[in-house]
């Protein structure tokens, strides 16, 4: 292992590491609001939005992230809307994350015993404020594992971004790669910026955990 | 001025019924569960309804916070329909979600499995409705809740969890919970059906106490002894009709309908209703 390579690449690698960072939290944002638009759509009283809802997941999680982004960078600009590459990376991993999210907040508000909801109607609340105030609480809290998993691979999935250019953390590799030939180094580097990057995510999502338990009763 | 003080209880100025049921009918798919119910609770009354599993008693009760639609009928508390308007061509429509949210906050219930809110400690249990659904500002919301907790005996558990109390002492929190919210009439559905026997009898001690305050209630239960200590009156429902209402000495003592002589003797020789 040379780690004179690693220490004279890291700053170039850290950049790509940036992008990626940069590319993640755009995702983890769009598929946190995009998710709550799903899961309103499946679990709406009208059953057209149902069907939108289903439809929508079904398409975005049954086709490949890969051939996602090169639909919207490649595709798009047929019907004249040109994204740039990273728009494009962005905006494709928001829709399929916004399925999968969309599913998880779905699967936690359904586990929680309708009998809560009926207390709160019970005392006076309206639907949507015994929503915010009773149930969003302690479903948010019950599906923090799994929208802890669904983040990092998000942060992992950025790595796709590299197809089309994006300068991100794989793509920097790739760079270095080319002008060193010294493959183990750079790779197992870029590994451990990804093992860096979710270990992070992992560990902030264990302390909401523990901040947050989920309480039951009866 | 002030008004002459009197022990008396006020008495209103009307003497319509708090609650009136009027031929209440309520489906559920073919199976008709209330058939033509009608019933009237006036103010400080104690209402119980008791009878068989599947009487239609706690679908009644649910009809009354409209947590449970009834499709033939009316329901009106204090003057105002539950849940539906009759137009002047006899049409029902359902009333907005805003109304019968404001009708709810006026009605308290505890229910068999007490439902309170896990997430949240006990003093925020309590304060939580009054604080969303009517704005009242902190400080008097938490001085009237301790009131509450007090007189449950729970004002030391105010800021434990749900799932760190006992039945019993979540049911009495769950009590205090509807009481916060000040309400008109108190609904009780089954409520120490869940509990262990043990723990019995410090619920149906409250609700006495309750009782002994003038709070009106409609109670669905189990336990007739504490029916014919608690009530004013005594209602028995059997397949969703109502079979026969009146005094609890005349209920217990002097059954008339021969569904409810049946139900009293069952009931006498110890088996489980």
């Amino acid at each position: 292992m040379d780690f004179a390579f690693i220490k004279t690449n890291a700053p170039f690698l850290l950049d790509g590491a940036t992008m990626t960072v940069a590319l993640a939290l755009g995702a983890l944002i769009g598929a946190t609001a995009g998710g709550a638009v799903v899961a309103a759509l499946t679990m709406s009283r009208l059953a057209p939005l149902r069907w939108l809802g289903l439809a929508f997941v079904e398409v975005m999680r049954n086709t490949p992230i890969l051939v996602q982004i090169f639909v919207l960078y490649f595709g798009m600009p047929t019907l004249g809307l040109t994204l740039s590459a990273f728009a494009s990376a962005v905006l494709a991993m928001s829709l399929q994350n916004s399925a999968y999210v969309g599913e998880i907040y779905r699967a936690g508000l359904e586990s929680i015993h309708p009998r809560q909801r009926e207390a709160a109607l019970a005392l006076g609340m309206m639907p949507g404020q015994a929503l915010r105030t009773i149930l969003l609480p302690q479903a948010l809290r019950r599906v923090l594992p799994p929208l802890g998993n669904q983040f990092i691979i998000i942060i992992k999935d950025t790595s796709v971004a590299s197809t089309i250019a994006v300068a991100e953390l794989t793509q920097a590799g790739k760079l270095l790669l080319d002008r060193s030939a010294a493959p183990y180094e750079t790779f197992t580097t870029v590994a451990l910026m990804y093992l860096g990057m979710s270990a992070a995510v992992a560990g902030l999502l264990k302390v909401a955990e523990f901040r947050f338990p989920v309480r039951v009763s009866q | 001025m002030s008004e002459p003080v009197s022990s008396e209880p006020v008495s209103r100025t009307t003497d319509t019924p708090l609650v009136v049921i009027d031929r209440v009918g309520k489906s559920f798919g073919r199976v008709e569960v209330l058939k033509d119910v009608s019933l009237t609770v006036a103010a400080g009354d104690v209402l119980s309804l008791i009878g068989p599993s599947g009487s239609g008693k706690t679908t009644l009760l649910r009809c009354v916070n409209y947590l449970e639609s009834y499709e033939r009928g009316l329901i009106t508390i204090a003057g105002e329909s539950v849940g539906v308007d009759i137009r002047p061509d006899g049409s029902r429509r359902r009333k907005a979600d805003r109304e019968i949210a404001a009708l709810r906050a006026q009605v308290g219930m505890v229910f068999q499995h007490y439902n309170l809110f896990p997430h949240l400690d006990v003093l925020e249990n309590l304060t939580v409705a009054p604080r969303r659904v009517r704005n009242e500002a902190d400080a008097p919301v938490r001085e009237r809740a301790m009131a509450l907790l007090e007189r449950v005996g729970l004002a030391d558990k105010r800021n434990r969890y749900p799932s760190e109390l006992s039945g019993g002492q979540q049911q009495r929190v769950a009590i205090a919970r509807a009481l916060t919210m000040q309400p008109r009439l108190l609904l009780l559905d089954e409520v120490t059906s869940a509990l262990d026997p043990e723990l019995v009898g410090e619920v149906l001690d409250v609700i006495l106490s309750l009782a002994g305050d003038g709070i009106t209630m409609m109670i669905v239960t189990h336990e007739m002894a504490f029916a014919r200590e608690v009530s004013t009156s005594v209602a028995f429902m059997a397949d969703g009709v109502l079979i026969e209402k009146g005094p609890p000495g005349a209920i217990f003592d002097a059954p008339r309908h021969e569904r409810l002589c049946s139900f009293m003797q069952r009931y006498r020789s110890g088996h489980r209703l």
